[in-house]
């Protein structure tokens, strides 16, 4: 056996040897081969994989049966996520959001949102009620969340959602036109309690176009940062506005306000 | 050594035969339970093991047994114990399973791991020698369920 060039290593050790491997490697190796899959999406392996990887892991990826969680927020962390229940064949939008809930349950939660896609076009394309779910590392399952509408829609080149004091934020828009316009503004969903909110922008910003906002995080407060055409001139600008008092719209507070050079469109 | 020092020969697939002190050769779960059995007569067969794996296997044991060996010695000597081809390490991973010792075969998965983490499928399959027994559909259809949200 020592003089082979290529090993043939029984599925036993075989699996060993993949809960060793990060979840990014894992992920790619589901397509080498039938066994391969079969192995890395097993719910004992994604446990197991899980229980070693714990204590270093968290964001998302969604995949033929697995999805994982990364993110900075919680450090380097990975970890392997079932199969969700909801699944699509028409073309469907996919929404996610993670978080923590660390004081309470030592629990994190991955919330799905699907929405489906209608004959419409731009914006309103995915408008309708999404389907939710809500999966728990502590539970194992995916549940499927009925009875709660959401009437908002997210921006499909949206940015990511960020997790602040507790809540997932998204930003949004209504579907339907409330006194006269459209509404920007943040989605909540409370980790903890699984409530879903709203948070308003500043009203300064109501009146720009969704796709030059980011919602995020400055020094532990939530923060936009909204890009925009600069009037009257060539060149863009950019301005962050932090909420000081979580929650309490009258508390966004301007931060800053760049003109940013010409060519430049976003600043990463 | 002290007087109760036993010693038992170990016999491997190519017919070599390796005398070791019982005391080191019971890190491996496997000859621990034939020699608690008592089903151990003057010379133990290791079918699975060749000899160039079994030096191997015994330079790691005798190693982890040295006493008053410090942690970072030890750490140094698993590093380079571990510099190996590729075909030393998969044979001392079926040693390791075969003689049951879990702290070694632990540290081979775990070089395994770090060695292929970072390949293609291809060169996976290539490695292992494993044909791929997907559909050109089938594959195009898993790989693109793979969506990256938030990145």
């Amino acid at each position: 056996m020592i003089d082979s060039d290529s090993a043939y290593i029984p599925p036993k050790l075989l699996r060993e040897i993949l809960l060793k491997l990060p979840t990014k490697s894992l992920i790619r190796f589901i397509v080498v081969c039938k066994l391969w899959l079969s192995i890395i999406t097993s719910s004992p392996f994604i446990s197991a994989h899980l229980a070693q990887t714990r204590h270093s892991n968290t964001l998302l990826v969604s995949s033929n049966g697995i999805m994982c969680l990364s993110g900075k927020l919680f450090g380097k962390m990975w970890s392997l996520v079932p199969r969700p229940s909801i699944r699509s064949k028409s073309p469907h939008m996919t929404v996610f959001g993670f978080g923590a809930d660390l004081p309470q349950t030592n629990d994190y939660k991955l919330v799905r949102l699907v929405y489906h896609k209608n004959d419409m076009v731009g914006y309103n394309k995915y408008s309708g009620l999404p389907e939710i779910e809500i999966y728990s590392i502590n539970s194992g399952v995916w549940r499927r969340v009925v009875g709660f509408e959401i009437q908002h829609c997210i921006v499909e080149i949206m940015s990511s959602p960020v997790f602040v004091n507790g809540f997932v934020h998204w930003i949004i828009y209504d579907y339907v036109a409330n006194g006269g316009r459209r509404r920007i503004l943040i989605m909540t969903f409370n980790i903890a309690n699984e409530v879903f909110g709203e948070i308003m922008l500043p009203d300064a910003i109501i009146g720009g176009t969704m796709t030059s906002l980011l919602v995020t995080l400055f020094e532990e407060s939530l923060a936009i940062v909204r890009y925009g055409m600069r009037m009257g001139m060539y060149g863009y600008f950019c301005q962050v506005w932090v909420m000081k008092q979580y929650g309490v719209s009258e508390s966004w507070n301007r931060l800053c306000h760049i003109n940013l050079v010409a060519g430049f469109k976003k600043v990463v | 050594m002290s007087s109760s020092t036993k010693f038992l020969t170990l016999k491997t697939n190519d017919k070599e035969e390796f005398v070791l002190d019982e005391a080191i050769a019971i890190r491996s779960q496997t000859i621990k339970n034939m020699v608690e059995d008592d089903c151990v007569s003057n010379v133990i067969p290791l079918p699975n093991v060749d000899s160039k794996t079994m030096i191997k296997v015994i330079e790691y044991w005798k190693k982890h047994s040295e006493e008053g060996i410090s942690k970072d010695k030890l750490m140094d000597f698993d590093k380079a114990f571990v510099k190996v081809d590729q075909s030393i390490l998969y044979a001392l991973i079926l040693a390791a399973n075969f003689l049951n010792d879990a702290e070694m075969l632990d540290m081979i998965c775990q070089e395994v791991a770090n060695r292929i983490k970072g390949k293609t499928p291809e060169e996976i399959r290539k490695e292992f020698n494993i044909e791929n027994d997907f559909t050109p559909e089938e594959e195009e259809e898993i790989r693109n369920e793979n969506v990256w949200a938030f990145e």
